[in-house]
């Protein structure tokens, strides 16, 4: 069923909008779940919360991209799941995301109010879109799909040591570009 | 806390980019020139395969049903394939199936993942004689929605120790009741993270002489669910031993313990168009002892239109021998459950559709065909089910609306009060292809003799309120709504069924999720106050023909709305429950994960907090008891002893 077909279904409450965004996008979402949390009692809530979303979401929202919204939906309940998370629960993988993550946080001297999100947004978007695709699709695989390094190399074709140098030198640059626009986090 | 924002950040990134780094979607350059040369090797043979494949027609299994007509399930196989019929043109082969509906509108078959339900042969030896399986202990320390009909929970205790199920760590625990002296006395690991292991616990019941447990566990047997009742001698903690178990192929969904009997509630599922000549196909398997054979068809409900062609199937375990007394099965998913004294009642939720045509509709983007309704609205199907002198369908009743859980139905004196949030959508018009969704609660007093509503309040609550929590006691109804943080409590005299009155706080600041009915006449309401991440305990009492609230906590944090997790001593007027601060989550904060407890004075009409204290684990998972000045608690890998000052007392 296409996108926009089940997006109707939701508008028109159908009880099989559900049934059928599980279909389509159950495992992608079981997917971005399962790789931020490594218990699979947690990813399943986190996945079900996620289809409870989109539904008390749509309408208002007509979502052009489903797999995107719903991913989006998806792994932000599973971060904030993640840090609520006990120790014995987390993963090193996703630790180590975070804190390579961190690492682009704009030096304290730039402290002050939160940038305002659309500008966040578009500064973001803006620096995405000045990388090559190759590294552009390496550092949102790490950063939004919290891809293990192995995985990411695998899919790019690339070697573990060379994502590691795209990462590294992608986040230098990302945290110099935040600062020269003076964005805040 | 930078790191989470910096994380959520990731958030904002296109949608475009989003979808560029999907796993699959990016193809290396030298990637896709190696696949097409390899696809360019295979071509010949794919092709031939493909097409074969394509092209094969599919088996026919059923065809014309009337061949069936001698059999116990006529009426089933009837039923089910209309139902397979009615969900549109069935593909003969994989061509019309995948290519045909690119060029017109065609229906796909919906291949429900799903599992065979099959109840499987317990193992170990047999009880000895003389043991007791009667009704729970009297120090049992769940909180009975029902008198004498007992419910799992993940605490369990006797007056000399204390039972505890850690289902992060897959273990049963026994502590010692000895004050400060308190200690794990014993333990029983019941499953782990490896293949085949049984990963999560359901709960547990105690026998009355506090000798046995019985732990409901889920895992999976290759591809199915199981569902596992395990017996445990208990009557040495420092000892715990499996005896025995029984293993029902199914879901899970709920159970009862009622003098000896355990009342199982799963879900069996089918996963491909049944074949007609083969019950196993279609109809829930029961091993009767001589093995397996299907339910009878005088003990399978089957609901005049079918929504779909899985079971919800209630079985009668004698806890002895886990032998199955009966078996119940009604072709539907019931979605929640009350069990009164005597009768199990099945909840189903129903969409009904009123006026379905086409129309042209349009939005900014475009002008395009589509059916809809007039209207649909949401209804829920009660069914009775006796299980007093074997299992017996007692029929039937529609009420608008749905239920939000169990308290939102109690039998009392013949007559069954339901609580529904009711909804409705209104096709407002093809311009923009829009409903107007409307939102209120009811209540429905149904005779169970005759499963005829009686008397219903429709809409009572302000318009847009759903029900958030509900509570029966007695001749009294409590109800909150509300559409956001904010809530009214309504108080229904139901002493006359026919005749039913209420009164309400008015809107007041947040809404309860779970309310109490506690000492003398107060009423406490467990919820959020101003905002989600605001807990907020409130009491109520009922004066001069108003509701008015007498005091309450509030505090700032995350608590549990799952009822089973609070402790509630109506004796000594104590309410615990545990939460989670901001600064857990936020900044790795342990001592942000808590357990509170509450005293609410009847005299002074306040509520004190007694105990605040730091301890790990989900807020679902946190258990404790009071006993003698001593307040127990468990978690996660944690078990605390606190004395309680004689202020709190």
């Amino acid at each position: 069923m296409e996108d926009r077909e089940i997006v109707e279904l939701y508008w028109a409450r159908s009880e099989t909008a559900i049934s059928e965004t599980e279909k389509k996008y159950g495992k992608y979402c079981h997917s971005v779940a399962g790789r931020i949390l490594s218990s699979a009692e947690d990813a399943e809530e986190c996945v079900n919360d996620a289809y409870l979303a989109a539904w008390e979401s749509i309408p208002p929202q007509k979502p052009e991209r489903l797999s995107v919204y719903l991913g989006k939906l998806t792994r932000n309940l599973s971060i904030n799941r993640y840090v609520r998370n006990t120790a014995a629960k987390r993963s090193a993988t996703v630790d180590a995301v975070f804190d390579e993550i961190a690492e682009c946080i704009p030096d304290p001297d730039t402290e002050g109010d939160r940038t305002d999100e659309i500008v966040l947004r578009e500064a973001i978007n803006a620096f995405l879109g000045s990388l090559s695709k190759r590294d552009r699709v390496v550092f949102v695989k790490r950063y939004w799909y919290v891809e293990p390094i192995a995985a990411v190399a695998r899919e790019t074709a690339l070697t573990e040591s060379n994502v590691k140098v795209i990462l590294s030198r992608t986040r230098n640059k990302f945290r110099k570009y935040l600062e020269k626009e003076g964005v805040t986090i | 806390m930078k790191r989470k924002r910096m994380m959520d950040s990731m958030n904002l990134i296109d949608d475009r980019y989003v979808e560029e780094a999907k796993p699959g979607a990016y193809r290396p350059r030298r990637r896709v020139w190696f696949r097409v040369a390899t696809v360019a090797a295979c071509l010949a043979v794919a092709l031939s395969a493909l097409g074969l494949w394509m092209f094969l027609p599919f088996r026919e299994t059923n065809g014309d049903v009337t061949q069936y007509r001698d059999s116990e399930y006529y009426e089933i196989i009837r039923k089910l394939d209309d139902f397979y019929q009615n969900r549109g043109d069935q593909p003969r082969n994989n061509f019309e199936l995948y290519v045909s509906p690119i060029f017109q509108d065609g229906i796909r078959i919906a291949k429900m993942y799903s599992m065979d339900a099959v109840i499987m042969e317990s193992k170990a030896e047999t009880r000895a004689a003389g043991e007791s399986w009667a009704y729970a202990s009297k120090e049992n320390p769940t909180d009975l929605q029902v008198s004498g009909v007992d419910e799992t929970d993940l605490i369990k205790r006797t007056a000399s120790h204390i039972f505890y199920v850690d289902d992060d760590d897959f273990t049963l625990f026994a502590y010692s009741i000895d004050g400060e002296n308190s200690e794990a006395v014993g333990k029983y690991a019941y499953g782990g993270r490896q293949k085949g292991d049984y990963q999560h616990c359901r709960g547990m019941y105690l026998s009355e002489d506090g000798n046995t447990v019985f732990l409901i566990l889920f895992g999976w047997d290759r591809d199915y669910p199981v569902t596992k009742l395990a017996v445990l001698d208990v009557s040495d903690p420092a000892n715990i031993t499996e005896q025995k178990c029984l293993i029902v192929r199914g879901s899970y969904a709920t159970s009862r313990f009622v003098d000896g009997t355990v009342l199982l509630m799963t879900y069996c599922y089918f996963n491909k168009t049944p074949d007609y000549g083969d019950e196993t196909t279609f109809i829930p398997q029961v091993d009767t002892g001589d093995g397996f054979c299907g339910v009878d068809a005088d003990h399978i409900v089957c609901p005049e239109r079918l929504s779909g062609c899985s079971y919800t199937v209630v079985s009668a375990v004698d806890a002895e021998t886990l032998e199955i007394l009966g078996t119940e099965a009604y072709l539907s998913l019931n979605e929640n459950f009350y069990v009164s004294g005597d009768s199990v009642y099945l909840f189903r939720l129903e969409q009904d559709y009123v006026g379905l045509r086409e129309v042209e509709c349009k939005d900014a983007e475009a002008t395009f065909k589509a059916y809809t309704y007039d209207s649909t609205f949401s209804k829920t199907v009660i069914s009775r089910l006796g299980y007093r002198d074997g299992l017996r369908d007692l029929g039937s009743v529609a009420v608008k609306g749905w239920i939000k859980d169990q308290y939102s139905a109690d039998e009392y004196e013949g007559v069954l009060r339901v609580v529904t949030t009711v909804d409705s959508n209104t096709f407002v018009g093809p311009e923009s292809y829009s409903f107007e969704n409307t939102v209120n609660a009811s209540l429905y007093c149904v005779d169970t003799e005759t499963m005829k509503v009686i008397s219903a309040i429709e809409s009572f609550a302000p318009a847009g309120e759903s029900v958030r929590s509900v509570r029966f006691d007695g001749a009294m109804g409590y109800v909150c709504t509300s559409i956001q943080a904010k809530d009214p409590v309504f108080f229904f005299n139901l002493s006359d069924p026919e005749n039913v009155t209420y009164t309400h706080t008015g809107t007041i600041e947040g809404f309860s999720t779970s309310l109490v009915n506690f000492t003398d006449g107060y009423l406490v309401g467990i919820g959020v106050g101003e905002s989600a991440i605001n807990l907020k305990i409130e009491v109520y009492k009922e004066a001069e023909d108003q509701v008015v609230s007498v005091c309450k906590a509030e505090k700032a944090c995350w608590y549990s709305d799952d009822y089973k997790s609070y402790l509630i001593d109506r004796k000594n007027g104590l309410i615990g429950l545990g939460i989670e601060e901001e600064s857990y989550y936020v900044e790795d904060d342990c001592e942000g994960s808590r357990y509170l407890l509450y005293r609410f004075d009847p005299e002074s009409e306040t509520l004190t907090e007694v105990c605040n204290i730091a301890i790990p684990g989900s807020v679902d998972r946190k258990r404790a008891v009071y006993i003698d000045g001593y307040l127990y608690v468990m978690s996660w890998q944690y078990f605390e002893v606190v004395s309680l000052d004689a202020a709190a007392r």
